[in-house]
């Protein structure tokens, strides 16, 4: 039978009150251990769903084999997991609590540390490490001799007396609190550091191939995103001639196609009218131009293709960089010939650095250097869409206005094509060839300033780190007073932090405390 | 007292969080991850008489073999248009840039820069578009650099008008029309002296 | 002696190690085994005819079959170390590189550190009872760790940094120092239920220390790793990756798992001072934050496929 409740609930708390008690719970531990729960907990879909940021090219993959998840996962972020609204939530309120904790600890710190040392609480012994014991020796010999053990055991030291004896209170360990507080505060200041120097950043890919140059312009770049604060005139006016680049791989053994060296060597011309200085540029060793640097970040082949049309004019020749899809180097590339006439041209297709012929023409490349290249391209007329003004990749072939080439069999034309050979078109419509091969590199281009004050701010964190974990604050007490003709003494140790066994340190006390009679007195 | 002193020092520090996390948004209009360049939103800048820095001495190999640089049409309004083959908004330009250049005739001479293209894809589009001006081969762009860097060329297209004293006058961040570039080459030598 | 020959004494030492450290766990096995059964208690004083207290009994009780086995266990262990670090380094000298280039590399030279902090803290707190725990998690690693086996050989350019020293030996490091402190946060939820439930009086976990001993052997190794993991996986990673792939930090499921790795273990240290989470649920925290560092090192590196599968296999 359920007891009969009282009609009225607890009465609301007033507003002011409502939002103070909201405060002190979101900056409560509790809080923030659940929160960092919480955190850890939303940061694992980013790893297993693909990221758009990571790897555009797997979020393709995973939009096609899984169509009807993908929308749904979209609207919710689960493609930028890290910029969703929801991740942010989670930093964010965990900031507001950090910040909301330690801002008060920090003025309690500083007043902590100039007061004087605890006094003793009434009852010693209901300290879990205390110990008594009686002696002949007069109170003030006792806590003297007191003072000094502790001092000798860096305590902050402090003496009361009142009228049955004294009291010597004693404290310890002050600079965990300000390790742990330095921590804290330098967390936040990295990562306020981090998005502050973002705000001023940029950051560009390009492809480069060999023979050709780069200059540092907007127009130049393939892809290009900066902090909200960036100014393109700030883009240090630097030139760059690739002039070779070398990528060996591992021939044999168990890891027989691994990279072993990437390296890119060319001129470099700082600003407009400066003399070109050579480089060096390989994967971890970027190249610094001012503020900013050049990293290589890939690489692969650039088929050297011409194009004649069907007037026999030749309307493209040049090298083409084909984007590798795997690490067998089988890349993919697009050839565009939009002023081919009388009809546009564009090719589709793929290149195999050492191409292995099977049974059923997949192409399959065997090893990722160039041993035996093939070029496999599919042939397009029509219009490419390039004349009508909407942006296209350079990389996709926009199929809408064209015809596929067929074959004799009325199936899509397949031209393979080995280094300097050249294949015809059906209907007198023009010729392609495959001049000859170079490679390009994938150069990234930024700058992240702003990166002093989190670096040092992370250095200090560390420290501050493990001066909080390794330091344990203590207090300890010391109480004398005469009681029956002998003087009565108690002994307490207090451990801030839990996790240490402090009877043994409290039998040594007392052990020393009675220990050799002092020589300070002359007798 | 207490939270007095720390409650608005919270604030600001909760505040300049705040802002940190705004500013993992990125901020320059041109931004373009797929295209393979970066295109722009479009802006006209003219720049007042008075503020003109002298256009850089750009010069190059032509794309029928000769050499040109924009020194030899001093005295000259001069339109410098960068240009590529594969570039559709250039290609959606072309004929109103060769429509002006025809009817404006000797007044204004007109000045290409052809970048990150191979020489035979780029005369194969000055036939297609029977371009009559001549253009610079630039494939790395590096004659870009020297323009000043308020009026850098982010995007491309990018058409300067340079007036009669060779001072950058005037720049076009997008697809232009034949009126526009018009309207802008009026204002050009309009505000020069003697234009 | 030429470079095979290095790698192949490298592989005969791990092997033996592999070897050295199953014999250890049987002895520690043995030692739970025969810890069943309380320690022999000294029988009460005889009392003489007369009335008088006849001396205590003078025959020595028998050996403790759990201490020696445990003692045997232990002397494996110290073997064990000694014969992988001998292949640890022989790997090194192999491949002209330092030993941690690759999952397998990296796996033996974490239970190198792993068996190292083990020992050491045997030398200064005497915590034996983890014995059982790690020559077990030893055995079972060094055999997994054999199929993910590549020969002695250079790294891939992205690896060619003197960074490589730093980032990945202080990663092997707390992750060794890990796999000890989520062994004490085991072995502590077990005493700690026993404690409850009966006072643990019997039996093998009457001879462990009592579960806030064990808790306070948890926190020293935690407290030890904490700072190194931070300086790993979020200063000089971030670092290198600068260097190697011009961003500080971009999220792929390596950094993204270290860092879920560092906000658990942070996790476990904010739960030791929050009332209520102390003991047991801090405890569990910790075993958390190791399986996340585990999938970290098996799951990604082998199924991942970012910037950071350096399996090598």
């Amino acid at each position: 039978m359920a007891s009969t409740r009282s009609a009225s609930t607890a009465p609301a708390l007033p507003s002011g009150q409502f939002l103070r008690w909201t405060w002190r719970q979101l900056t409560s531990m509790r809080t923030a251990l659940l929160l960092l729960l919480l955190l850890a907990l939303a940061a694992v879909p980013g790893s297993l769903i693909p990221q758009s940021k990571v790897d555009p090219l797997a979020v393709k993959l995973f939009a096609d084999k899984h169509p009807t998840l993908t929308p749904v996962l979209d609207r919710i972020g689960g493609f930028s997991v890290y910029s969703s609204p929801w991740f942010s939530a989670v930093y964010l309120l965990l900031m507001v609590s950090l910040v909301g904790c330690f801002v008060p600890r920090i003025a309690v710190y500083a007043r902590a540390v100039r007061a004087r040392p605890p006094a003793a609480p009434r009852n010693l012994e209901r300290l879990p490490a205390s110990a008594s014991y009686v002696t002949d020796q007069p109170v003030p010999e006792v806590l003297d001799r007191a003072q000094r053990l502790l001092r000798a055991q860096r305590y902050r030291v402090d003496t009361d007396s009142d009228t049955t004896g004294g009291a010597v209170r004693a404290q310890r360990g002050y600079l965990r609190e300000a390790g742990n507080l330095l921590f804290h505060v330098c967390l936040v200041v990295v990562l306020v550091g981090v998005a502050v120097g973002s705000l001023f950043g940029y950051k560009g890919g390009v492809i480069v191939t060999e023979g050709e140059g780069f200059s540092n312009t907007l127009t130049q770049y393939d892809e290009f995103s900066a902090g909200a604060l960036f100014d393109s005139a700030d883009l240090p006016p630097f030139r760059l001639q690739l002039d070779s680049f070398q990528a060996d791989f591992q021939l044999d053994g168990p890891q027989r196609g691994a990279p072993r060296l990437f390296e890119a060597r060319g001129d470099l011309v700082s600003r407009p009218g400066a003399a070109p200085v050579p480089f060096d540029l390989r994967v971890n060793h970027p190249l610094a131009i001012g503020g900013t640097s050049v990293f290589l970040i890939g690489q692969g082949y650039a088929p050297v293709i011409t194009v004649r049309d069907g007037d026999g004019n030749v309307v493209f020749s040049g090298a083409v960089p084909f984007l590798p899809v795997d690490s067998s180097y089988i890349s993919n590339g697009v050839v565009k010939a939009p002023d081919a006439a009388p009809e546009q041209l564009g090719f589709e297709g793929f290149f195999l650095p050492t191409a292995v012929d099977t049974a059923d023409g997949t192409p399959v490349s065997a090893f990722p250097a160039a041993l035996r290249p093939r070029l496999g391209l599919f042939a397009f007329h029509g219009d490419l869409g390039l004349d009508a003004g909407a942006p296209q990749s350079v990389y996709v072939l926009e199929r809408d206005g064209l015809t596929q080439f067929t074959d004799a069999n009325n199936k899509p034309l397949r031209m393979l094509l080995e280094p300097g050979a050249r294949a015809q078109l059906p209907d007198g419509l023009g010729s392609i060839s495959f001049d000859g091969l170079r490679q390009f590199v994938k150069l990234q281009i930024s700058a992240s300033p702003g990166t002093t004050v989190p670096l040092v701010a992370g250095v200090l964190a560390i420290g501050g780190l493990v001066v909080s974990l390794t330091l344990r604050p203590r207090r300890a007490w010391v109480r004398a007073r005469r009681e029956h003709g002998r003087t009565v003494v108690e002994v307490a140790r207090l451990d801030r932090v839990s996790g240490t066994d402090l009877g043994s340190d409290v039998q040594a006390l007392v052990r020393s405390l009675q220990g050799e009679p002092t020589t300070s007195r002359s007798s | 007292m207490r939270g007095a002193v720390t409650r608005p020092v919270v604030a600001v520090v909760v505040a300049a969080v705040a802002l940190s996390a705004a500013g993992c948004t990125s901020g320059l209009s041109a931004t373009q991850g797929t295209g393979g360049y970066v295109s722009s939103n479009g802006a006209i800048t003219v720049v007042p008489e008075s503020e003109r820095k002298p256009a850089p001495d750009i010069s190059g190999p032509t794309l029928d073999a000769g050499s040109v640089s924009l020194s030899d049409f001093a005295g000259t309004v001069v339109v410098v248009n960068t240009w590529g083959s594969w570039c559709t908004e250039c290609r959606a330009e072309a004929a109103d840039l060769v429509e002006v250049d025809e009817q404006l005739g000797d007044e204004v001479q007109f000045l290409g820069l052809n970048i990150r293209d191979n020489e035979t894809a780029a005369r194969a589009y000055e036939t297609t578009y029977g371009v009559t001006y001549p253009s610079i081969f630039d494939p790395s762009s590096s004659l870009l650099l020297e323009f000043p860097p308020e009026l850098a060329a982010i995007a491309i297209p990018v058409t300067y008008v340079v007036d009669v004293d060779g001072r950058v006058a005037a720049r076009i961040l997008s697809t232009t029309s034949a009126s526009t570039l018009m309207g802008v080459i009026e204002d050009v030598q309009g505000s020069s002296p003697g234009g | 002696m030429s470079t095979q020959d290095w790698a192949t004494l490298s592989n005969q030492a791990v092997a033996t190690a592999t070897v050295i450290f199953a014999l250890a766990w049987l002895a520690h096995l043995a030692e739970w085994a025969f810890g069943r059964q309380p320690a022999r208690i000294p029988q009460p004083a005889l009392v003489g005819a007369d009335g008088a207290a006849g001396r205590p009994d003078a025959t020595p009780s028998p050996p403790d079959r759990s201490a020696v086995s445990g003692r045997a266990g232990l002397s494996l262990t110290v073997l064990a170390f000694g014969v992988l670090l001998v292949g640890v380094v022989a790997r090194g000298v192999a491949a002209e590189r330092v030993p941690w280039g690759n999952m397998y590399e990296f796996a033996t030279t974490g239970l190198l550190v792993a068996t190292g902090v083990y020992l050491g803290l045997v030398r200064a707190y005497g915590v034996q009872w983890l014995g059982p725990l790690i020559t077990g998690f030893c055995v079972v690693v060094l055999g997994l760790a054999f199929l993910v086996y590549v020969d002695a050989g250079p790294l891939v350019p992205a690896l060619h940094s003197y960074w490589l020293v730093l980032h990945v030996s202080a990663a092997a490091i707390a992750g060794g120092a890990f796999a000890v402190g989520a062994a004490a946060s085991a072995v502590y939820l077990v005493k700690a239920r026993a404690e409850a439930r009966d006072g643990a009086s019997t039996g093998y976990l009457a001879r462990l220390p009592s579960a806030a001993a064990i808790d306070k052997v948890a926190y020293r190794v935690h407290a030890f790793a904490f700072p190194i993991w931070t300086f790993a996986a979020l200063i000089a990673g971030p670092i290198w990756a600068q260097y190697a792939w011009g961003r500080y930090w971009g999220w792929d499921p390596k950094e993204v798992w270290a860092f879920i790795t560092w906000v658990v273990y942070a996790s476990y240290l904010h739960a030791r001072a929050t009332a209520g989470w102390r003991g047991r649920a801090a405890a569990i925290v910790a075993l958390v934050g190791f399986a996340t560092f585990l999938f970290n090192f098996v799951g990604i590196n082998l199924f991942g496929s970012g910037l950071h599968s350096y399996a090598g296999v």
